[in-house]
C-alpha cells in the first residue's frame, strides 16, 4: 500500500549524501568542498576549478588561431563570476612571462548607479581592484549610451522619440535633457520590470561592444557561469528570445564579426565561484541590481533564478543539464546578418511580424484602419536634420520614407516596447538605435531602387 | 550554563538583509533548546529573530537558508558538516555568502 508516509522516505532515500568523508580526487585528504555530487578537499577543489578555466580559454584560443598578439577586453560588473574571471585571466596570462596569450587586456566596466536613488559610483571601488592588476581601466556610466560617439560612425546625433502611434528620429539637442534624464525616463517610462531589466542588460552589451570595437580588442570576455547561464537559457525562452539564444547563451560567439564573445567561467557554477572567491580572498563589491531586495516574483529572470536555485539544492544536476543542454543548441540555418534588431543587435526572424500579427490581436478590428496596422509605430523621418544620414537625400517619394520602426525589432524587444507608456517624459531611444534605424532603410533603398531598374542593368552579379 | 563565541561573516549582498555589517562575533548559549547542544537550525533561528533587519524571506527558505546562499563553518561546505545539525562549537567561524544575482 502506498500512503504518504511511504513517499517521504522514499524521498530520503533518493538524496545521494556522499559517504567518504575524503576527497574524490587525492583520496587522501578530508573533503570540505561538495559540488554537485562530488567531495573536495579545498587543494584538490582549487585545481579542478582553475583547470576548468583553462581548458575553455586554452579552446577558445586554439580555435581563433590567433596565436599571441590579441588585444582583449574583460567586461567586469564588480560581482563575484567576472571577479574570480579578471583573477583567472591574468594568471593565466602571466604563466609564462615572456610569451604573453594577449598582448593586452584591458578592463570596462559600466556603472549604473544611476539607476539607484543616491548610490554611490562603483567606478573608485572597481578601479582600486583593477590597478592591482596594472590593467588599463576604462570606466564608463551607463547614461552616456546617448553620446553621439557611442554608435557605429563616431558622430551620429540623432535620436528616437517614442509617441503613442509613432517614433520618430530626431536631432539630439543636448540641452533640453542631459543623458541621465534620458535615460532615466526612458526606464522610468516602462512600466514593467522583465522589460526593464532587458533594456538595461542590452544597454550593456551594446555599450560594451562598442567600447571593445573603438579601443581595437578583438574579443570581449564575459562572466557568465553555469549558474547564470542556466537562468538565462529558461528566461530567454520565456522571452521568446529563442531565436538568438544560442548566440547569447553559447561560450563563443562571432555574431558581432570584429568583437568576439566568449564566457570562460561557462562552466562553473556560482557555489564554486563563490568558494573560490572567498578562499583566494577576492575581495566582494556588492552591485545592486534592480530586483536586489525584490521579492521573487519581481521579473521574470528573478523568478527564473529562484526556481533554478531551489531546484539545484534539491536535485544537484540540475543546472549543468540545462547548461548543457543549451550548449548543443546551435545558431539557425534562418539568421541573416542585415535581420539585426536594432535595439539589442541579436537576430531576429524574417517576418516575424507578420506572425504575430496573425496570432495577436493587437487592435480591435472595427477599429482597423485600411492598412492594417494603425496602432503600429511608424517612423517618420525629420526633414531637417543636418547629418551624412540625412534620409531625405535617400529619397524624395514619401511612402517611402516611411518605414515601420517595430519592423526592425526582434520579437522580444518588441514585447518589451510594449510595456512603455508614453508619459509627460519623452521616451528616448539611445542614437545607436537611430543610426541603426537609418542604415538599414538606406539599404532597404537601394535595394528597391534596384529593383524598379533591374531590368535596365546589363550585369547582375554587380554588388548590391 | 556556558556560552559559545561565534564569528559571523556576511557577503555578497547578504550584509545588507543584517543592517550592512559583514562581520559580527555573537556569544550565544551553548544549549538554546536544553538539553540539546545549540545546532545551525537554533543559531539560524537565533539569527533571524536578533540580528535581521529586513525580508526574512531573502535569507531564509522554511526553517533553513534560502538557496542561493553558500553556508561555510570554519571554510568548510556546511552540506559536509550536517547542515541544520551541525552542533556549533565555541569559536566557530561561519560565513554566509550569495551568489544571487544582485544579492
Amino acid at each position: 500500500m502506498c500512503n504518504i508516509q511511504e513517499e517521504i522516505t522514499l524521498n530520503f532515500d533518493v538524496k545521494i549524501k556522499p559517504k567518504s568523508k575524503n576527497c574524490v580526487k587525492c583520496k587522501t585528504a578530508k573533503a570540505t568542498i561538495l559540488i554537485r555530487h562530488s567531495t573536495y578537499c579545498r587543494k584538490c577543489f582549487q585545481h579542478v576549478f582553475v583547470g576548468k578555466f583553462r581548458k575553455n580559454i586554452e579552446k577558445s584560443r586554439n580555435a581563433s588561431n590567433s596565436g599571441s598578439g590579441e588585444k582583449v577586453m574583460i567586461g567586469f560588473s564588480g560581482g563575484p563570476s567576472s571577479r574570480a574571471m579578471l583573477q583567472l585571466i591574468s594568471e593565466y596570462n602571466e604563466v609564462l612571462p615572456q610569451k604573453q596569450f594577449y598582448s593586452e587586456i584591458v578592463v570596462c566596466h559600466i556603472d549604473e548607479s544611476l539607476l539607484f536613488n543616491n548610490q554611490k559610483s562603483t567606478i573608485p571601488q572597481i578601479e582600486q581592484i583593477v590597478r592591482k592588476y596594472n590593467y588599463p581601466f576604462i570606466g564608463l556610466y551607463l547614461q552616456n549610451i546617448y553620446n553621439s560617439d557611442v554608435t557605429k560612425s563616431g558622430c551620429y546625433n540623432n535620436v528616437i522619440e517614442i509617441a503613442i502611434d509613432d517614433a520618430k528620429i530626431l536631432q539630439q539637442e543636448d540641452s533640453i535633457f542631459s543623458p541621465s534624464e534620458k535615460l532615466l525616463n526612458l526606464l522610468n517610462n516602462i512600466s514593467k520590470l522583465t522589460a526593464k531589466e532587458d533594456f538595461i542588460w542590452y544597454l550593456k552589451l551594446c555599450y560594451l561592444i562598442d567600447t571593445a570595437r573603438k579601443n581595437g580588442c578583438t574579443r570581449l570576455f564575459l562572466g557568465d557561469c553555469s549558474t547564470r547561464l542556466s537562468i538565462k537559457i529558461i528566461s530567454l525562452t520565456s522571452k521568446g528570445r529563442g531565436f538568438s539564444l544560442p548566440l547569447e547563451t553559447s561560450g563563443e560567439t562571432d555574431w558581432f564579426k570584429d568583437v568576439i564573445i566568449t564566457r570562460p567561467m561557462k562552466d562553473m557554477l556560482s557555489k564554486e565561484i563563490g568558494i573560490y572567491n572567498q578562499f583566494a580572498g577576492l575581495e566582494d563589491i556588492y552591485i545592486q541590481s534592480v530586483t536586489s531586495m525584490m521579492h521573487a516574483k519581481a521579473s521574470i529572470e528573478r523568478l527564473t533564478e529562484d526556481f533554478i536555485v531551489r531546484l539545484e539544492k534539491e536535485f544537484p544536476s540540475t543546472v549543468s543539464t540545462i547548461a548543457r543542454t543549451g550548449a548543443k543548441l546551435t545558431p539557425s540555418d534562418y539568421i541573416l546578418e542585415e535581420n539585426r534588431c536594432i535595439i539589442c543587435l541579436m537576430p531576429y526572424q524574417e517576418n516575424n511580424k507578420i506572425w504575430q500579427n496573425r496570432i495577436i490581436v493587437m487592435t480591435i478590428p472595427s477599429l482597423q484602419q485600411s492598412n492594417g496596422c494603425s496602432n503600429i509605430q511608424q517612423l517618420h523621418c525629420s526633414k531637417n536634420s543636418k547629418n551624412p544620414y540625412d534620409c531625405s537625400n535617400v529619397s524624395n517619394d514619401e511612402s517611402m520614407t516611411n518605414i515601420e520602426f517595430t519592423d526592425l525589432l526582434c520579437y522580444g524587444c518588441r514585447v518589451n516596447m510594449r510595456d512603455i507608456k508614453v508619459a509627460n517624459n519623452k521616451t528616448i531611444l539611445p542614437p545607436y538605435v537611430a543610426e541603426g534605424v537609418e542604415e538599414k532603410k538606406k539599404k532597404d533603398n537601394r535595394k528597391q531602387m534596384r529593383k524598379h531598374i533591374e531590368e535596365y542593368l546589363l550585369c547582375n552579379e554587380e554588388e548590391l | 550554563m556556558s556560552s559559545l563565541k561565534v564569528k559571523l561573516s556576511f557577503s555578497g549582498g547578504v550584509e545588507l538583509l543584517f543592517d550592512n555589517i559583514k562581520q559580527k562575533s555573537i556569544e550565544i548559549s551553548s544549549s538554546i533548546n536544553p538539553p540539546n547542544p545549540t545546532t545551525m537550525k537554533d543559531l539560524i533561528l537565533w539569527m533571524k529573530d536578533n540580528l535581521l533587519k529586513e525580508r526574512p524571506e531573502l535569507f531564509m527558505s522554511g526553517d533553513t537558508v534560502r538557496p542561493g546562499i553558500l553556508v561555510l563553518i570554519n571554510d568548510s561546505d556546511w552540506e559536509l558538516e550536517g547542515e541544520l545539525e551541525y552542533e556549533i562549537e565555541d569559536g566557530d567561524d561561519i560565513v554566509f555568502i550569495s551568489t544571487l544575482h544582485g544579492g
